[in-house]
């Protein structure tokens, strides 16, 4: 995971802002029948959450992205309950009535999901410690101890219901994690920067290796996206299937039949344009056998596929793990 | 979401959560897998969320089967319920447990019927053996024969040997054992035809006579059961037509034996080795007839049997052809795409489209047509006859043989002169 090193970080994701959107008062567009029902079932009567709080928050999350809709389509009544039955509306209004500062809605949450969140703050960072000093601090923000121009400023607020309340803490849980540790990887002594050996032997290859990178680059921009992950996750970060597998929600069978599908596509798309380039077959081939290590020393093909250059978080997590002795068992073992 | 996912910027947590838990729509998935395949941040983001996730799973997994009652230690792996991951597979078991079921069944059904069948074969080796030894004896005596009284006496000798051997294994009141005595009489008489004598037709007589219980070599491929009672069904509702063969059969043999008494040879008998096969109600096959060598009969073993199947065969087909009179045919036989066969009266009618229409044909012989049959070889053994390419033969009462190419028109054959 050479290719990560020394890459600055790209931009945080500003979770503690408040949802944007073109938020206007009043409820004039949504059916009061609809209203009534999502009203009683979700219980934001029990969190503290009035009526009109209630139908204010429906509102923003339906008109703020015409209910999942492109914006020039007209969304129906049908649609709009669609829309509003995808929501996790229960987790919702809890994580308003809690970003709001309601009591009840505190206790609910404390006690509901404290624990977890200690739980996935360690299996995140791989350390007790570090877990629950990363749980902690996500806790405090959630709480609202952060201000900003004398605002109580509440990251619950961002949480729109597309998904699990407990899967939306996992994930912010993961993003500071993982935003903490590349801001403090940048201030790494240079001493443990493993460099690639400069009296390593360039292997020569038969074609130039701007034009194999010009035809990787035009072979992959025109793969699907799905098919640029895949390989991204197997080939990069050197995922297992499994693990591909568990977040595209499909089969790893599925994973290993796509991917050996994709390689051949790209494969056959890269000969063809360096057959393109005026390059002979027997070249191309040639030149796709050339030792990828051989080739990252001089165009670093890997650059065409990760336009943010940041080290493969886990193996860096496991070199110092290891190093500092406070590795977890399954981060020393891969 | 379009607005967490500007060049830039990185997919914010709702979107990504959102994206693990499969909660976006098609759209939504796109941008957030082309903004993951290039950024490794995100990726990371993803993988960390996941393996948290299965950690949860896991403990609530275990908190589940610990609420189950069981005071065990808490342990790292998840404790999965052995039996748990087998229970798809019960279905594709089942299913195979009972294909096995069924085959095991049909295996039992059809087992009695093959260890009657393997027992028959070997009582038929027997036989065959037997019958082989026979045709050596009959061999002897026929070259010695040549009208001479003693070889007449001496197949007076053999006929009663032969008949007793029949009666014998007919005790057994099974469809197939009927058949193995059958056969055990029907194979002396058929190849010791060419030295006919009273004992010997009389010897074959029975065994045409008891040829319907021979039917049920055709239920050979049915249960054991089914072929006892097709055999029995058969055996009754034919039981008439037998009675009145008979009859016609010993009017037949005393003109065969006022014939051979009177000349020593029938005026136009059938070639040697078909004659063995000039039995009523059956025509005979190409495997029925005996190669011929220098004017022997020498059947094989394996002849022997193929041409006993297909007379019989032929005479099912024969009792099965209904002709427009009415009546079932007294003898069929086929070559060419042509059927011709014979009413009891000894009417002939010819059929080209599989019996849908029959042709009845002028007689052009001499007496009752009782046999026809279709020739191999243009002409066989000795007999010369005046079209080389007869197909069809024509056999009456006297014994007289008539051949003919078309089936339409009949000329005699004539046999050379020696």
């Amino acid at each position: 995971m050479a290719y990560l090193r020394g890459v600055d970080a790209s931009p945080l994701q500003p979770v503690d802002e408040p949802l944007s959107g073109d938020v206007t008062a009043g409820i004039a567009g949504l059916p009061k029948d609809l209203l009534d029902t999502l009203w009683r079932e979700c219980g934001a009567g029990n969190w503290g959450l009035g009526r009109d709080e209630f139908d204010n928050i429906l509102y923003v999350e339906g008109t703020a992205h015409n209910f999942g809709l492109d914006l020039s389509v007209p969304v129906s009544l049908a649609q709009q309950g669609a829309f509003f039955g995808g929501l996790k509306l229960g987790d919702l209004v809890l994580a308003r009535a809690c970003a709001a500062g309601h009591e009840r809605a505190w206790v609910h949450f404390v006690a509901i999901y404290q624990e977890p969140l200690a739980r996935a703050a360690i299996a995140i960072s791989g350390n007790e410690t570090i877990g629950r000093d990363l749980a902690g601090a996500l806790y405090a923000e959630l709480y609202g101890l952060t201000e900003r121009d004398g605002l109580r400023r509440c990251p619950l607020n961002s949480y729109r219901g597309r998904g699990s309340l407990l899967g939306w803490l996992r994930t912010t849980l993961a993003q500071r994690h993982v935003d903490q540790y590349r801001r403090g990887h940048r201030e790494e002594p240079l001493d443990d920067f493993d460099a690639p050996s400069l009296e390593r032997p360039v292997a020569e290859s038969p074609v130039a290796l701007p034009m194999v990178a010009q035809a990787v680059e035009q072979a992959l921009g025109e793969s699907e996206a799905e098919e640029r992950f895949m390989l991204a996750a197997y080939f990069l970060d050197e995922r297992t299937l499994a693990q591909i597998a568990a977040v595209l929600g499909v089969h790893e069978a599925t994973i290993s039949r796509r991917l050996r599908r994709a390689t051949d596509a790209v494969r056959k798309q890269v000969l063809r344009n360096l057959r393109n380039l005026g390059i002979s077959k027997r070249a191309a081939e040639e030149a796709l056998g050339t030792d990828p290590r051989d080739v990252e020393l001089q165009i670093d093909l890997k650059t065409l596929m990760q336009s943010s250059r940041s080290q493969s978080f886990s193996d860096l997590e496991t070199s110092s793990g290891m190093a500092s002795g406070e590795g977890s068992p399954k981060k020393a073992a891969e | 979401m379009n607005q967490a996912i500007q060049s830039g910027n990185h997919p914010d947590a709702e979107s990504l959560n959102a994206f693990v838990e499969q909660a976006l729509t098609g759209t939504e998935r796109e941008q957030v897998l082309a903004h993951m395949a290039t950024c490794g941040r995100c990726r990371q983001v993803v993988y960390l969320a996941q393996e948290a996730a299965g950690v949860e799973g896991d403990l609530a997994a275990r908190v589940v089967s610990d609420d189950g009652g069981r005071d065990r230690a808490p342990s790292l792996k998840p404790q999965r319920n052995w039996f748990g991951g087998w229970r798809l597979a019960w279905i594709p078991v089942a299913a195979l447990a009972g294909f096995v079921g069924f085959a095991v069944l049909q295996h039992a059904r059809h087992s009695p019927l093959e260890s009657q069948v393997a027992v028959n074969s070997l009582q038929e080796k027997g036989e065959e053996s037997a019958a082989s030894s026979r045709i050596t004896n009959s061999k002897a005596v026929d070259k010695t024969e040549a009208g001479s009284k003693k070889t007449k006496s001496s197949a007076q000798e053999q006929g009663p040997a032969r008949a007793k051997s029949a009666p014998e294994r007919s005790d057994s009141n099974t469809p197939m054992a009927k058949f193995d005595a059958v056969e055990q009489a029907k194979k002396p008489a058929e190849r010791s035809a060419d030295s006919v004598t009273r004992s010997s037709q009389n010897e074959g007589d029975k065994a045409r006579d008891s040829a319907d219980v021979s039917n049920s070599v055709g239920a050979v491929y049915l249960s054991h059961q089914e072929a006892q009672e097709e055999a029995l069904k058969k055996t009754e509702n034919l039981d008439k037509d037998e009675q009145r063969r008979q009859k016609e059969n010993k009017q037949l043999q005393t003109a065969q034996v006022s014939v051979v008494g009177g000349t020593g040879k029938p005026p136009s008998a059938p070639p040697v080795g078909q004659a063995g096969s000039a039995s009523f109600g059956a025509a005979a096959s190409p495997a029925a007839k005996a190669p011929v060598a220098n004017g022997q009969p020498t059947l094989s073993a394996s002849n022997y049997k193929a041409a006993t199947a297909g007379r019989v065969m032929a005479d099912l087909k024969a009792k099965r052809t209904l002709l427009p009179n009415g009546t079932a045919a007294l003898s069929v036989t086929t070559a060419k795409g042509r059927t011709i066969a014979l009413d009891p009266s000894g009417t002939m009618y010819m059929t080209e489209d599989a019996g849908k229409s029959w042709v009845s044909i002028t007689s052009q012989w001499t007496g009752r047509a009782v046999l026809v049959r279709t020739r191999e070889t243009p002409a066989q053994a000795d007999a010369v006859t005046p079209n080389n390419n007869a197909v069809f033969e024509l056999v009456n009462d006297n014994i007289q043989t008539w051949v003919s190419s078309d089936g339409k028109i009949w000329v005699p054959q004539v046999v050379p002169p020696k």
